[in-house]
């Protein structure tokens, strides 16, 4: 099933590349939502996510139409985003912290019922409480349920780390539960 | 417990950008498309990845279709693995084992790979035929029937074969391609036919008659493909001899020639050496060889039941100067045979192979007729045999009869010997047969009708029937 959905990108990328708005805008319905929760996630601001989303599948087309060979379209356009927010705050380094998620820091004694279902406010706040490494990969994972291989493709790391970054902060989690 | 909370992040799925933004970035990103590929010529390379994708799309299938045709592939697969045991033709499983059959025909597309696939077969139904003898939970009317039907397949797929050589020696582009095909059929038909004289044999023990015709029919037909096959041998052969006298005689001269103009010269190969040879002499020898084997086996068995008919028809009473006569020329027939079969031997060591071919056939045909006409002799014979048993037996009865009549106030012992003996006592002296009996119950007037009915010399037909016991001992 996995080898279809990359065969039917590739196609649409090929398909792009000859001219066919179309295909790619079939492209940008599939993965814009995605590489806005996960640009969302790490930069927290709707704003700067939409505006990243944008620059990212600009940057996507700008390396279709250059030929560039893609061999797992999703994998390469999560890479493309990270780096653009990677750049992004590189060169604002030393001028703010643009975290807005710091200020809402949420209160660690908070205890939750894990079987509940719980509140979409609550969850997103304990995201955010995060480190930025770990919070990458538990979206990657628990919100867009990619595989350990796929997020280790994304994030430059073995898939053994990325595991033991998912059990550190599985236990993190453990401090909200009742 | 961390991981439920976990696991509920899926719920921020629904986060996702303003419709608003969304469309617009879409138009925008269609729009500056259309401007960057504006007039922009595709590689080929690039219509064929497409090209490849597409099909690729269209040929690979889902898992789903991939586990179906894969379970399909093994029903069938098991199928006819299980029908490849089956061996009573009116099983619905051995309707499979034919079909699968037809298609290993269908797939063969030489006349070469067809002529194995026949003779695959042909072998198939031997082994049937030899099992089915073998089943003792069939009755002998399926029995018949069954064996009857797999042995006519046999000459079937055996006169495919003879067709298939008769198409391959015709084509004269490739004649080594008949020489092949002739080869095959000499390495495969020999056990066959053994096998089917073991398949005649068993059944004529258990008494399946009906059998004899349709095996000898098959094994007919095999023994003329034979024939036809060691004949392209032996022409190969033979060729091959002249060919290799002539190189032989041809490098004799040009080192002669050499010799007196004083070059030195090396030894020119005799014959063709690159060709590969498909049969040896000492081979096609022992293929006839056995030919001759198993006429001869033939010819001692034909010899056998003329032995046992010139027995028989000595110690008859019945056979007829005319009888005697025919059962001489039959016995003369195998003697012939043999004849011919020794000028056979003799011709094979000398390496005169067809003409050594010509006097198997002869001997061949000489052993054939004469069984036919022992058969029949023997035939006529056991009925005669069956016929005067039956007479016999009535006899027999009809003298059991006439004691109990006799003998009704003591009781008549009814043993084979009392009955013997009775026989004689009221053919030769029916007086005293009368006055054994001790009380007779019975008025001495019907006692005195009884036996006057009874004549005083023995009868012709006793006469006969005594004949005929020597016969039968």
């Amino acid at each position: 099933m996995k080898d279809d959905a990359e065969n039917k990108d590739k196609y649409l990328v090929i398909k792009a590349n000859q001219g066919d708005t179309e295909a790619f805008g079939k492209l940008f319905d599939k993965y814009s939502a995605k590489i806005y929760r996960f640009i969302y996630y790490k930069v927290s601001s709707a704003e700067i996510a939409e505006d990243f989303t944008s620059q990212c599948f600009l940057k996507i087309w700008e390396q279709i139409s250059s030929g560039a060979k893609v061999r797992s379209f999703q994998s390469w356009m999560y890479k493309i985003a990270r780096n653009l927010v990677i750049d992004y705050y590189r060169s604002r380094e030393r001028e703010e912290l643009p975290l807005i998620y710091q200020e809402e820091e949420i209160q660690s004694e908070v205890k939750v019922d894990p079987d509940k279902n719980l509140d979409k406010d609550f969850l997103e706040k304990v995201l955010l409480n995060l480190n930025v490494e770990v919070r990458e990969i538990i979206t990657l994972r628990f919100i867009e349920e990619l595989s350990i291989k796929e997020i280790a493709k994304i994030v430059d790391k073995s898939p053994a780390n990325v595991r033991v970054i998912i059990h550190r902060a599985l236990k993190e989690l453990n401090k909200y539960v009742e | 417990m961390a991981e439920r909370i976990a696991k509920q992040f899926k719920r921020l799925q629904q986060t996702g950008p303003a419709a608003e933004w969304a469309e617009n970035t879409r138009n925008f990103l269609m729009s500056r498309i259309s401007r960057d590929t504006l007039g922009k010529e595709q590689p080929w390379f690039e219509s064929f990845q497409l090209n490849a994708i597409i099909w690729l799309r269209k040929v690979s299938p889902s898992p789903v279709k991939a586990v179906s045709a894969f379970l399909v592939l093994a029903m069938i697969g098991g199928t006819s693995m299980v029908a490849k045991a089956e061996y009573i033709p009116t099983r619905s499983l051995y309707t499979v084992k034919r079909t699968v059959e037809k298609i290993e025909l269908v797939l063969a597309v030489t006349p070469l790979s067809e002529t194995k696939v026949h003779l695959k077969h042909a072998a198939e139904r031997k082994n049937e035929a030899v099992k089915l003898t073998q089943q003792a939970s069939i009755s002998s009317e399926d029995k018949t029937e069954h064996i009857n039907t797999v042995v006519k397949s046999l000459k079937n797929d055996i006169n495919a074969v003879q067709t298939s050589l008769e198409i391959v020696k015709g084509d004269k582009k490739e004649p080594q391609k008949a020489v092949i095909l002739a080869k095959e059929i000499t390495d495969n038909v020999n056990k066959t036919i053994e096998d089917l004289d073991e398949v005649k044999k068993i059944a004529f023990d258990e008494n399946i008659v009906d059998v004899k015709q349709t095996v000898d029919d098959a094994q007919s037909a095999i023994e003329d493909v034979e024939d036809e096959s060691i004949k392209v041998l032996i022409e190969e052969v033979t060729n091959k001899k002249a060919s290799s006298a002539e190189a032989a005689e041809n490098a004799a001269q040009n080192n002669t020639e050499e010799n007196q103009a004083g070059v030195k010269n090396e030894t020119v190969p005799a014959g063709n050496k690159d060709a590969k040879e498909i049969i040896s002499e000492d081979e096609l020898k022992q293929i006839i060889t056995k030919k001759v084997e198993r006429t001869d086996k033939k010819i001692q068995e034909v010899k056998e039941i003329v032995q046992n008919i010139t027995l028989a028809s000595a110690s008859s009473t019945t056979a007829t100067a005319a009888d005697l006569k025919e059962v001489s020329e039959a016995a003369e027939n195998p003697a012939k045979a043999e004849v011919k079969l020794i000028e056979a031997k003799s011709l094979i060591e000398e390496g005169q192979l067809s003409e050594a071919m010509v006097k198997v056939q002869e001997s061949k045909q000489i052993t054939k007729e004469s069984k036919e006409v022992v058969e029949k002799i023997k035939e006529t014979q056991d009925k005669a045999t069956a016929e005067n048993n039956q007479q016999i037996q009535k006899s027999a009865e009809g003298i059991k009869l006439d004691e109990v009549k006799i003998g009704s106030s003591t009781t008549t012992e009814s043993t084979p010997e009392v009955i013997e003996e009775a026989k004689f006592n009221s053919s030769a002296e029916p007086a005293e047969s009368a006055g054994k009996v001790e009380t007779p119950e019975e008025p001495a007037d019907f006692v005195a009708e009884d036996l006057s009915s009874e004549p005083s010399e023995p009868p012709e037909s006793e006469a006969k029937v005594e004949a005929d016991l020597n016969i039968i001992k």
